[in-house]
């Protein structure tokens, strides 16, 4: 090989292990996210929104359309397609750069770290739901995303800025805490701002705000503003079947726990060195008021908090992993090597015997019950041996991380691959309201008249009968109704006839009540505890 | 326990948002101003939301409260940084705020532990506060609705409910249980605020920097506020116990606790008398109402009245804000360097803090604007004497408040734009005068501790007191000219002369002397550049407040039968707080700076014995609006509704979860119906006012064609188009449920544009059930439980076209 071969040998570009890692888990991101945008139920915020933009696009008043930019879009698509996959596309093509933005972070959460916020963000289960279907809030986590880039790193031109607030003000609240606390900070700073960027942005959120009081040309109703209809939206709706204090105790305990114990360690050490960035205020602050958003909305039913709270922790948990594992690999294992698999073993003995009641349904006996307690103790003096030995304690974060990481896993597969069957989404439309929509257009192409929905389903009929014609919501059954959509219970009206069947509009997973179902739905995620709404459905009687 | 957890955590974020404020207005305070941070911090909160929810940027609901209070901490941090001493100022006070913090939540959990046991919304006027309370938090659109007159907004000064719904909102609490935080909140916010307050003008005055001192002069202040009641309950409690001493008790105008005589029905006691009471206390049911009726044909209602009765009145809800004002005009008095238009071009959002806190009052309770806007514009003009030449300090006074009071008309202007107040001139009032033993008996303690102020302000500048006298004499006869010339001019001077009766001028002369006194006091000490000048230029305006009461009044819809009732209820409400600040940092002061054990004994004793005798009301009274604490606790206003009538509280509960905020449902106005012989509905009677009218608009928000007509004419004047709209609404109501034919009553309907029609226990009892049409055959059945029903109307909408 000649002396000029072998340096072209050199200088050619080499995989790296990091870029390996990076590709390995944008394609988690990625990949997790895909599966959802094509199986996912039509559940959530999303199947009141998707139902408000069929409505707007079939040129109805309703009070469900939000008009953010992806709300304005499905409904666009609905002009030629009743599927919801052409929206989620969208709302999945802008989450699936969040890869990229987060790689742009670098500089601020260092590689490794913001590698490991990518790999924490991938597994977020209500991001996943969220980033990945239609709601009014489909591109929110991007944006955030996307923000916390333009943010964190600054150097934006002033007329961009234009863009970016045209962008918030055009899509649902995710990103408010973000901004509150970008401008709370510059505030704070005294940083200067140049009176041209904020007229730009004025200018961008001006004309966002004008399009959607515009409604995107459905007329002008008072003055919109989304993200702040959303956010109080979220207050006030049924988003999901369970409040948001639960979805959060089931998908969000680990981001939660791990991300407010690494915000802790961020704000103690800022304290002590009196000094602190203006990224980690920032990141810092967005977290904070993201968790306030979260405290405050635990009664309420809606994921969002849950996914603005997870976001900010989870840049924060990025590089506080790195660190982990630094100080893991710098640990003493003389004690660890003994004690954390001691733990491991007691830990999954306790596992394996809850999983047994669990599935059994009732608690075991004197020995099994003696045996928990044993294991228990025993994990939990293990622990605490390692954690005496002070050159071991880093070694902790393992025990601490492996059930992280085991539920972060087991919670972002469910909602990612297990389709129909978890809280998150629910209330989901039934794949049966389908089967009913054509059944009741076949009845009305032969006898004609009109389909009738009771008035009290109105909003949930909307999305499984899109696309018939000659639907009504009533009270009471007008003169020309073929097909009746009723309230179960009820007599069946004179001159018409039962369709027998299962009929459900809704359908409401609700997350495990207490320890013992939580286990056993680890285990098995389709035994959930699900809820159909039975409804009645009659059919004129043929002349 | 969660509610009132989650409501003081709400209280105490907004507070913190209000400290970069506070300590802007209040850096001088002991405490920085943190003590006064709770109601600034709500004030600023609440303004936020009202604009920008007129302006359509904030939708309804918590999400649009908690947006509110975002945007306010966006401005905090804003303000904050501005101000460069802000770190420094909350490191050096941090003890004194702390203690704010500290004091704040023993007043809150302390009323909260009262309140449980009395948390029913259900007498006096509690509906209708309630009413404007769930107005605030449910209205669709803003300026709110007025839920008793659907489709017309709020005519009221409802700035108060605003805050009240704010806090509700962000703690997340039902509005009912959010009524009774609310007033607890408010108690909590005046204790904290009045101590602030009256440490500051101690420490101004005494220059002692002991935590100890100053933590007393503010307990001192609060007693005053908030548990000094009429001296009257003193003899009550003497008489529930049997001692019922003739002519002492006639001596002291009570005389409506001496047994009657034979054929005596009037002004005598004719209830039970072996005995009075079955405890330690008067048991007598509500005994201490007569407590705040002691001057006849007014309104004598006190602080400690109003929280042990417990209605969210504005006057009530006012208090905090009334003491941030007082605040702001006691450090504009203290600060140097004048005050002028450059005062605003060096820092406009000062400025425009002030117009929001300011212009409040009379968003709040429209009577405080005069008073303590104007107690500010006296503070601002005495320092610019001080600091300027005349007239350059005139003008310099003239262009500091005049940006001031324009911003603040143009901040609040959506709500002037609506409001129309029912004030209809200004009256010589020419009837019987005050009696001298019933104005000791309401004020004695507080006017004891005025009179120590005076006295020793005149003692100790008696140079400048001799100088001053002559100009402050114009402070008594200035009112007595305008009395005289009004009751001329309406010819009625002479009569009014005999009318008053020797102790009506009695009161007149003692309420002048101290009037004039005190302003001499004040004016000699400001002459001397002495700090105790505003605590005697408040204890003068306080008397003035009462003496003005006397003179004159505003005449309002209680013209022919008590004239004076509103405007004695009012002015003397604000005097009992000016009183209450001056009383506790006067004595504080004199007691700090009288050397001579006999002179401080002399000062102190009398006033601490009337003080003393004061807080009989309140130990009393307290057991006995608790039944001695025997009851089962809750916070929740309604509970009582939930015992008593289950299907109405589930009524209530359907609606609120239910019903788009914009409906407008039907219920009974307060006429009653039977059928008569001839075979048609008659009416038989109505009772509207302090009924059950109109009650689940007031419970939920919603809007019903009409509820308490009486109240509409008050807040609307009572103009003829006004009447007959209100009659002509009750008529259609009363078609909905007398109708004899279902077109005839879904005419009615379509014509109120109300969609439901509720039928439960207060209209089964209003209207005979054979007037009442078969709903069901033309209605829907949206709501049942129990008798309790709620009628929809048939519903078709197409949701696809054919």
């Amino acid at each position: 090989m000649t002396a000029r071969g072998a340096a072209a040998t050199t200088t050619a570009p080499a995989v790296t292990v990091g870029a390996l890692a990076w590709a390995a888990v944008a394609a988690a991101f990625v990949l997790l996210r895909l599966g959802p945008v094509f199986q996912a139920p039509v559940g959530g915020p999303e199947l009141v929104h998707l139902s408000g933009a069929w409505q707007a696009s079939a040129g109805f008043e309703d009070a469900r359309f939000v008009p953010t930019l992806l709300q304005a879009i499905a409904a666009l698509t609905f002009e030629w397609t009743e599927s919801e996959v052409p929206a989620r596309l969208v709302a999945f093509a802008a989450t699936a750069t969040v890869p990229v933005a987060l790689y742009l972070l670098r500089p601020v959460l260092g590689n490794a770290g913001a590698l490991c916020a990518l790999a924490v963000l991938a597994f977020d289960a209500p991001a996943i739901a969220l980033g990945s279907t239609a709601s009014a809030m489909g591109l929110d986590v991007a944006i955030a995303a996307w923000l916390a880039v333009v943010v964190l790193r600054g150097g934006l031109p002033a007329p961009a800025w234009a863009a970016v607030a045209f962008i918030l003000a055009a899509s649902g609240p995710l990103a408010l805490p973000l901004v509150v606390s970008a401008a709370g900070v510059a505030f704070a700073r005294r940083d200067p701002v140049r009176a041209r960027t904020l007229a730009w942005m004025a200018a961008g959120a001006a004309l966002a705000v004008a399009l959607a009081t515009w409604r995107y040309g459905l007329g002008v109703d008072g003055l919109r503003v989304p993200p702040l209809d959303l956010l109080a939206a979220g207050y006030e709706e049924r988003w999901s079947s369970a409040t948001t204090a639960r979805l959060a105790a089931v998908y969000g305990g680990p981001v939660l726990v791990a991300g407010l114990a690494a915000a802790a360690v961020s704000v103690v050490e800022a304290w002590r060195s009196r000094r602190a960035s203006r990224e980690q205020m920032i990141l810092l602050a967005w977290a904070g008021l993201a968790l306030g958003w979260l405290a405050t909305s635990l009664t309420a039913h809606s994921p969002l908090p849950l996914a603005a709270a997870t976001m900010p922790l989870a840049l924060l948990l990025g590089p506080a992993i790195v660190r982990a594992a630094s100080a893991v690999a710098r640990a003493e294992w003389r004690v660890a090597i003994a004690g954390l698999p001691l733990a491991f073993l007691a830990f999954t003995i306790v596992y394996f015997v809850l999983a047994r009641w669990a599935r059994s349904g009732s608690r075991g006996g004197d020995f099994e019950s003696t045996l928990l307690v044993l294991m228990l103790v025993m994990g939990v003096v293990a622990l605490a041996i390692v954690a005496a030995e002070r050159r071991s304690t880093p070694t902790l974060f393992i025990a601490a991380g492996v059930p992280f990481a085991l539920l972060l896993v087991a919670t972002a597969s469910g909602v990612a691959f297990s389709g129909s069957r978890e809280p998150i989404p629910s209330p989901v439309s039934t794949e049966n309201a389908r089967m009913l929509r054509d059944i009741a257009m076949a009845a009305r192409s032969g006898q004609g008249g009109l389909i009738v929905v009771h008035a009290r389903y109105r909003d949930e009929a909307t999305w499984p009968l899109r696309g018939a014609r000659g639907v009504v919501a009533a009270s009471r059954i007008p003169p020309d109704a073929t097909v009746l959509i009723w309230p179960a219970g009820t007599s069946i009206p004179d001159g018409y006839s039962v369709v027998e069947g299962d009929w459900s509009l809704l359908l409401e997973f609700h997350p495990p009540g207490d320890i013992l179902d939580y286990v056993r739905w680890l285990g098995d995620r389709t035994r959930v505890d699900a809820r159909p709404e039975r409804i009645a459905v009659y059919m004129r009687n043929a002349p | 326990m969660t509610e009132v957890l989650a409501f003081w955590a709400a209280s105490l974020v907004v507070a913190a948002l209000g400290l970069p404020f506070a300590t802007w207005l209040f850096r001088r305070f002991p405490d920085a101003g943190a003590g006064l941070s709770f109601a600034l911090g709500l004030v600023v909160v609440s303004y936020a939301y009202f604009i920008l929810r007129v302006a359509g940027v904030l939708p309804r609901g918590r999400g649009g409260a908690i947006a509110a209070v975002t945007i306010a901490a966006l401005a905090a941090v804003w303000f904050a940084a501005r101000d460069r001493r802000f770190v420094g100022t909350v490191r050096r006070r941090a003890p004194g705020m702390l203690l704010a913090v500290a004091a704040f939540t023993a007043a809150f959990v302390a009323y909260v532990g009262f309140r449980a046991y009395t948390p029913d919304i259900a007498h006096t006027e509690q509906p209708m506060d309630f009413m404007y309370l769930n107005a605030a938090i449910t209205s669709p659109g803003y300026p709110p609705h007025d839920p008793w007159l659907a489709g017309e907004r709020a005519s009221y000064y409802y700035f108060g409910y605003v805050q009240a719904g704010v806090l509700t909102q962000v703690a997340g609490v039902a509005p009912a249980t959010g009524y009774n935080l609310a007033l607890a909140w408010v108690f909590a916010a005046s204790a904290v605020a009045i101590a602030s307050l009256a440490a500051a003008l101690a420490r101004w005055w005494s220059r002692v920097r002991s935590v100890r001192w100053l933590a007393g002069t503010g307990v001192l202040a609060v007693v005053l506020l908030l548990f000094l009641g009429s001296l009257s309950g003193a003899f009550e409690w003497a008489a529930a116990h049997g001692y019922t001493n003739g002519p002492l008790y006639r001596a002291f105008g009570v005389e409506w606790l001496i047994p009657c005589e034979a054929g005596q029905v009037d002004n005598c006691y004719a209830g039970v008398t072996s005995p009075r009471t079955t405890a330690w206390y008067p048991t007598e049911f509500w005994f201490w109402w007569r407590g705040s009726r002691i001057i006849p044909h007014t309104i004598t209602e006190f602080p400690f009245f109003s929280f042990l009765l417990g209605d969210l009145h504005p006057h009530v809800m006012a208090i905090p804000g009334v003491l941030v004002a007082l605040a702001i005009a006691g450090a504009a008095w203290r600060g140097r360097g004048p005050l002028d238009w450059r005062t605003h071009r060096r820092a406009p959002w000062a400025g425009l803090l002030l117009a929001i806190v300011l212009g409040g009052l009379a968003f709040t309770n429209t009577w405080d604007l005069i008073t303590f806007a104007g107690a500010f514009a006296v503070a601002a003009a005495v320092r610019n004497m001080r600091a300027l030449d005349s007239p350059a300090d005139v003008l310099a006074t003239v262009t500091y408040l005049a940006p001031v009071a324009i911003v603040a008309a143009l901040l609040y202007a959506p709500w002037y734009l609506d409001f129309s107040s029912q004030a209809a001139g200004l009256y010589a009032y020419t009837r019987e005068g005050s009696r001298p033993e019933h104005v000791f008996l309401q004020w004695g303690p507080l006017l004891a501790a005025a009179a120590v102020v005076g006295v020793w302000g005149i003692l100790h500048a008696r140079e400048n007191a001799r100088a001053a006298a002559p100009f402050t004499l114009w402070v008594a006869v200035l009112p007595l000219a305008a009395w005289a010339g009004l009751a001329a001019y309406r010819g009625t001077l002479a009569d009014a002369v005999d009318a008053r009766g020797a102790a009506g001028w009695f009161t007149l002369g003692l309420y002048a002397a101290l009037a004039w006194a005190l302003a001499t006091a004040s004016a000699a000490l400001a002459l001397r550049r002495h700090a105790a000048a505003p605590i005697a230029g408040m204890a003068a305006l306080g008397v003035l407040l009462l003496y003005g009461g006397e003179l004159l009044f505003i005449r309002d819809v209680f013209f022919d039968g008590a004239p004076r009732l509103n405007t004695v209820f009012k002015l003397s409400y604000q005097a009992w707080i000016l009183l209450s600040v001056a009383g506790a940092a006067g004595v504080a002061g004199v007691v700090r700076t009288v050397r001579q054990p006999l002179q401080r004994a002399m000062a102190g004793v009398p006033a601490a014995v009337l003080v003393g005798v004061g807080l009989a009301y309140a130990v009393t009274a307290v057991p006995n609006r608790t039944d001695g604490f025997e009851d089962d606790t809750t916070l929740d206003g309604l509970a009582f509704v939930q015992r008593e009538a289950p299907g109405e509280y589930a009524l209530v509960e359907w609606a609120r979860a239910n019903l788009d905020p914009s409906t407008v449902i039907v219920e009974a106005t307060g006429r009653s119906w039977r059928r008569g012989e001839d075979g048609q509905p008659q009416m038989t009677g109505e009772r509207v006012d302090y009924s059950d009218a109109g009650r689940v608009s007031a419970r939920t928000g919603l809007q019903t064609p009409i509820g308490w007509r009486g109240h509409e004419n008050q807040w609307r004047g009572a103009s003829s188009s006004w009447q007959v709209e209100f009659a002509r609404r009750q008529d259609l109501v009363d078609r909905v449920y007398t109708a004899t034919r279902a077109a005839d009553a879904l005419a009615a309907l379509d014509e109120l544009g109300a969609g439901y029609v509720v039928l439960g226990s207060t209209e089964r009892s209003r209207y005979a059930a054979n007037v009442l049409p078969d709903f069901e055959s033309f209605l829907d059945v949206a709501f049942e439980s129990g008798d309790v029903r709620v009628y929809a109307r048939p519903s078709f909408e197409v949701v696809a076209r054919p």
